[in-house]
């Protein structure tokens, strides 16, 4: 592996890019309500400006590492048993917003479910490359996946955050998929997932709410409708060019979380479908160099861990649009590098930095 | 490449997968052409019509009472006339110039406070013209669909009832200034936000200022209410309770009247401040609306400077109202002897220079009593050389001299008692021998505001006992976290020097003294006049009137005071005639208050005394 080779210049380009719209976008969505809240509008806009600096280091460090690193049992299993020891430790810290999501340290505030996804990733490409020739012995490689992947899917529900577990579920049964499990296998967990799916949806009032706001927001236009017709309105509003970058007036409090979940309803009012299409269109190309890269990686952990942090990425960004454009319930899932938040914007940037040190020792 | 082989074998996987991807990309560019090509006109509708504006509740202002719960400020409704910019069909320019010709305001005007605001968020609103009239509101009702962007806000505004009555008590409320908010005191505040600036006002300003509330609510392009999001009552401002008595206040103002001066009343036993008057006066209620800027330059450049407190913001030489102080000095010091007496040939030679009494004539061979009673110069020149300017200063500053008394009123000026450390500080030399004799009636530097010399006045006919002077009890702003303790003073001070004095100050009132006119009928006052020169031997000042200024400072009943009352008038004259009065009208109301024979008079409430 010794080969001297450049990571994808093209897919760095656009990681850039991302980061670079993200932290404009946060400063026009938050100024006024920072400004407001804070008295500084660029509360929120520095902190993120902090955690692309820190962000952009860590990638850079990342990229060098060679990912072979990874991939032995000690490294796997700590990097796992640390996550989990995170996530167990948010239930014994005080709650923000009635749920445990955060370990708050001064300066920064660290996300455990965000370090889970990675570690997960991480996790399945090295035990599926592992048992490459077993993909679906019952208790050599299933059951193993089904615990770890329960364990850390369990806990994050816990919390509760619903969005960042199906997410979860979502990027690793991507990658199930594809190394090869067998189709029954894949029915007989629908079967199982859809009363899960019930208890966790329906019996849940808050999310019962949001799924019933989906299908109807306008029942209820300022209650549990409000978001969502907000979010409808600022992207509606800003046709084909937009109003023009700050000029958006739907993130003044008519949209909640502008700077958040929110931010593309943001850059569809200001920026217009142009805006829009071509933030859409560098996650694609991300989608596609990533893609490329998995498909070249010289090994099969290369290949499992390019297409993980890939799908990973991408099915958010896709989750979240379409939840701004209502395609999907709500789901409180950021847009990967544009959304305000240091955690998932750190963790981001760590995996395209693996991304970027697995597109160099392309073959 | 056995690897790549096994990754071969998965194409199809990777391929749906793929396929998914692109399947999902299209539902995405097809939704976002759908609401931003095809139905933006609809949603852009929805936008303008769907929002929500702020209304501020602002909450009144505690009001503010006399000490027997006669209102002296309260609050009136009023109205301004606002802009809210976000939304407008029209430049602020149209705005300006269809607005201006109903509410009779230049367009200039308009778009200065406009321009003030500018960086500000559209949807907050500006203040286009405060304090309406019904008018003003019928115009912009009238035009509520020409001008949606218009509307009409209301504020409680401050109202003195009593005009410019305990003006400089009160004090007066105005916008919080920028620097203000960046300070701790401030920190809940918002720009525009009503805010005490001086006296009372400033003083109390936490206790009085309620908290706002707002009415969140969706409004449709015309501004009009459609539904209420949220609302968050006011807390109104607290009530604040004075010691001020009205009716001293008024007794004491109407007998000022237009001359430049200050008097104050207070109960050396509690330190209560019954009366505080400062001529000439302003109207507080100037300031409640927005003051115009002709108004202000008036009021700024007013050669008698109407905006000062002269009890306490402004000092001047005490002249012989300071015998007292130097008598009680001499006979505490033991300089001087209870029967002690001076030879006055009308002057005195000391160190070298000839200083001279008021009486060309001199008094003859005179004693403590008969010097306190004519004022004699000479006596004291004599005390005050024996004394030395060290005793004097010491004693002075002990008696409450020279120093701030400490009254709950902001920006007090703490006066002058010089000494030796003092000049060297100050004018870096050192002390002359002559400046004590100066000193011992009252004139070189030695300069007092009325609020000390009739605190310390009170004290010293006491016996010896300084209550922190207060224009609102502790215990009543107690849980605003405002209340202090009040400091009491006590220092030694023999019955027979408070006798001796008190007895001669009645003298200076009773008998054939300098304050006759001062006397109250039934009620022992006691007093001593002081006429300062205005530019004196030895001038460390700087002004050029040269009219002398006129003191009267008393107390009464002579034997364990109720009251002690200053009267300073600048330029007036001769304190036995012009200050005497003023501080005979205050005791004569006080009196006849005491005695139940004022009752038809009394003031019952301020409303009544409007015209």
């Amino acid at each position: 592996m010794a080969r001297k080779l450049k990571p994808d210049r093209f897919l760095f380009l656009i990681t850039l890019i991302l980061v670079g719209a993200g932290l404009a976008m946060v400063f026009s969505s938050s100024a006024v309500t920072a400004e407001e809240k804070f008295g500084d509008p660029n509360y929120f806009s520095f902190k993120q400006l902090i955690a692309a600096a820190l962000g952009l280091a860590v990638m850079f460090v990342v990229m060098k590492i060679d990912y072979h690193f990874y991939r032995h049992p000690a490294v796997i299993f700590s990097v796992l048993a640390a996550v989990v020891a995170l996530l167990v430790l948010v239930f014994f810290l005080p709650a923000a917003a009635n749920t445990h999501r955060w370990i708050n340290l001064p300066g920064l505030s660290l996300q455990p479910s965000e370090l889970a996804k990675l570690a997960l990733i991480l996790f399945l490409a090295y035990f599926l490359e592992k048992r490459k020739t077993n993909i679906n012995h019952i208790a050599f490689t299933l059951v193993p996946i089904a615990v770890v992947v329960a364990v850390l899917a369990g806990l994050i529900v816990l919390q509760p955050d619903l969005g960042t577990a199906l997410t979860l579920l979502a990027t690793a049964g991507i990658l199930l998929f594809v190394a090869g499990l067998d189709l029954r296998w894949i029915a007989v967990s629908v079967i199982f997932a859809v009363p899960a799916f019930y208890l966790l949806v329906f019996r849940v009032r808050y999310r019962r709410e949001r799924i019933l706001a989906f299908m109807d927001p306008w029942q209820e236009p300022l209650g549990r409708g409000f978001q969502i017709i907000q979010s409808l309105v600022s992207v509606g509003a800003g046709g084909i060019a937009g109003l023009g970058y700050m000029e958006g007036k739907q993130k003044l409090f008519y949209l909640p979380e502008a700077h958040t979940d929110f931010i593309y309803a943001v850059v569809g009012e200001e920026l217009g479908l142009v805006g829009t299409a071509a933030v859409l269109a560098l996650f694609v190309l991300f989608l596609w160099r990533g893609l490329r890269a998995s498909l070249r990686a010289p090994d099969l952990f290369g290949f499992y861990l390019a297409l993980g942090i890939t799908m990973m990425v991408c099915v958010q960004a896709f989750v979240n649009m379409s939840v701004v454009l209502s395609l999907l319930p709500t789901k409180g899932i950021p847009l990967p590098f544009l959304s305000y938040g240091g955690s998932s914007f750190v963790v981001m940037l760590a995996s395209v930095g693996i991304l970027l040190n697995v597109s160099q020792q392309s073959s | 490449m056995q690897q790549r082989e096994e990754i071969e074998l998965l194409r199809w996987r990777i391929s749906l997968v793929g396929y998914l991807v692109v399947a999902a990309v299209a539902i995405l560019v097809f939704g976002f052409w759908n609401h931003q090509i095809v139905q933006t006109g609809y949603y852009d509708q929805r936008a303008e019509q769907n929002r929500v504006r702020e209304i501020p509740l602002v909450a009144p202002r505690g009001r503010i009472y006399d000490r027997y719960n006669r209102i002296l400020a309260d609050n009136r409704p009023s109205y301004n006339i606002v802009l809210i910019r976000e939304n407008s069909p029209h430049t602020v320019e149209q705005t300006a110039a269809m607005l201006s010709p109903g509410v009779d305001v230049p367009v200039d005007e308009f778009l200065n406070r406009i321009n003030r605001r500018r960086r500000e968020p559209k949807f907050r609103p500006i203040i286009l013209k405060e304090d309406v009239s019904v008018g003003d509101i019928a115009f912009v009702k009238a035009h509520r669909y020409e001008l949606p962007e218009i509307s009409v806000e209301y504020q409680p505004r401050r109202r003195y009832l009593g005009g410019n009555l305990a003006a400089h008590a009160l004090g007066y409320v105005g916008e919080v200034t920028e620097a203000e908010l960046g300070t701790e005191e401030f920190k809940d505040f918002k720009p525009g936000d009503q805010v005490g600036r001086t006296g009372l006002e400033r003083q109390y300003n936490a206790v009085l200022h309620g908290k706002d509330g707002f009415r969140r609510v969706v409004v449709n392009s015309f501004g009009r209410e459609m539904d209420r999001l949220q609302e968050e009552a006011y807390t109104p401002g607290n009530d604040l309770y004075t010691t001020i008595d009205l009716d001293l206040q008024r007794a004491a103002e109407e007998m000022i009247g237009d001359n430049t001066g200050a008097a104050v009343a207070i109960d050396p036993r509690t330190g209560e401040v019954l009366a505080m008057v400062s001529k000439p006066a302003f109207d507080p209620n100037l300031f409640a609306t927005r003051i115009s800027g002709s108004e202000w330059t008036t009021l700024i450049n007013d050669p008698r400077k109407p905006l000062q407190n002269r009890v306490i913001q402004n000092h001047y030489s005490p002249g012989s109202v300071f015998k007292i102080f130097m008598a009680a000095a001499g006979l505490e010091s033991e300089v001087l002897h209870p029967l002690d007496s001076f030879y006055c040939p009308g002057h005195g030679t000391f160190y070298g220079h000839t200083f001279a009494c008021w009486k060309a004539g001199g008094h003859g061979t005179i004693g403590l009593h008969s010097a306190i009673v004519d004022s004699c110069n000479v006596f004291f020149y004599n005390v005050g050389k024996n004394l030395g300017i060290g005793n004097i200063a010491r004693y002075a500053t002990t008696m409450g001299l020279g120093r701030k008394s400490g009254i709950d009123l902001p920006n007090e000026d703490p006066g002058i008692i010089p000494s030796e450390e003092w000049k060297r500080r100050v004018f870096k030399t050192a002390w002359y021998q002559g400046e004590t004799i100066s000193v011992s009636i009252g004139q070189g530097a030695v300069s007092v505001t009325p609020m000390q010399i009739t605190w310390a006045m009170g004290g010293l006919a006491s016996g010896g006992r300084l209550v922190q002077p207060h224009l609102v009890k502790p215990e009543l702003v107690d849980k605003f976290g405002m209340a202090r303790q009040l400091k009491t003073e006590e220092y030694p001070l023999h019955q027979s020097t408070v006798d001796a004095i008190g007895r001669a100050m009645w003298g200076v009132v009773n008998e054939a003294g300098t304050g006759t006119k001062a006397r109250v009928e039934g009620f022992d006052v006691a007093g001593k006049t002081g006429t300062a020169q205005v530019v004196g031997k030895q001038s460390y000042g700087t002004r050029e009137e040269f009219n002398d200024h006129a003191w009267f400072v008393g107390f009464a009943p002579y034997r364990n005071p109720e009251i002690a009352v200053g009267v300073f008038m600048e330029n007036g004259g001769h304190g036995g005639t012009v200050s005497a009065p003023v501080a005979q009208a205050i005791m004569n109301v006080y009196y006849k208050k005491k005695t139940g024979k004022f009752g038809e008079s009394l003031i019952t409430n301020l409303t009544s005394l409007k015209p």
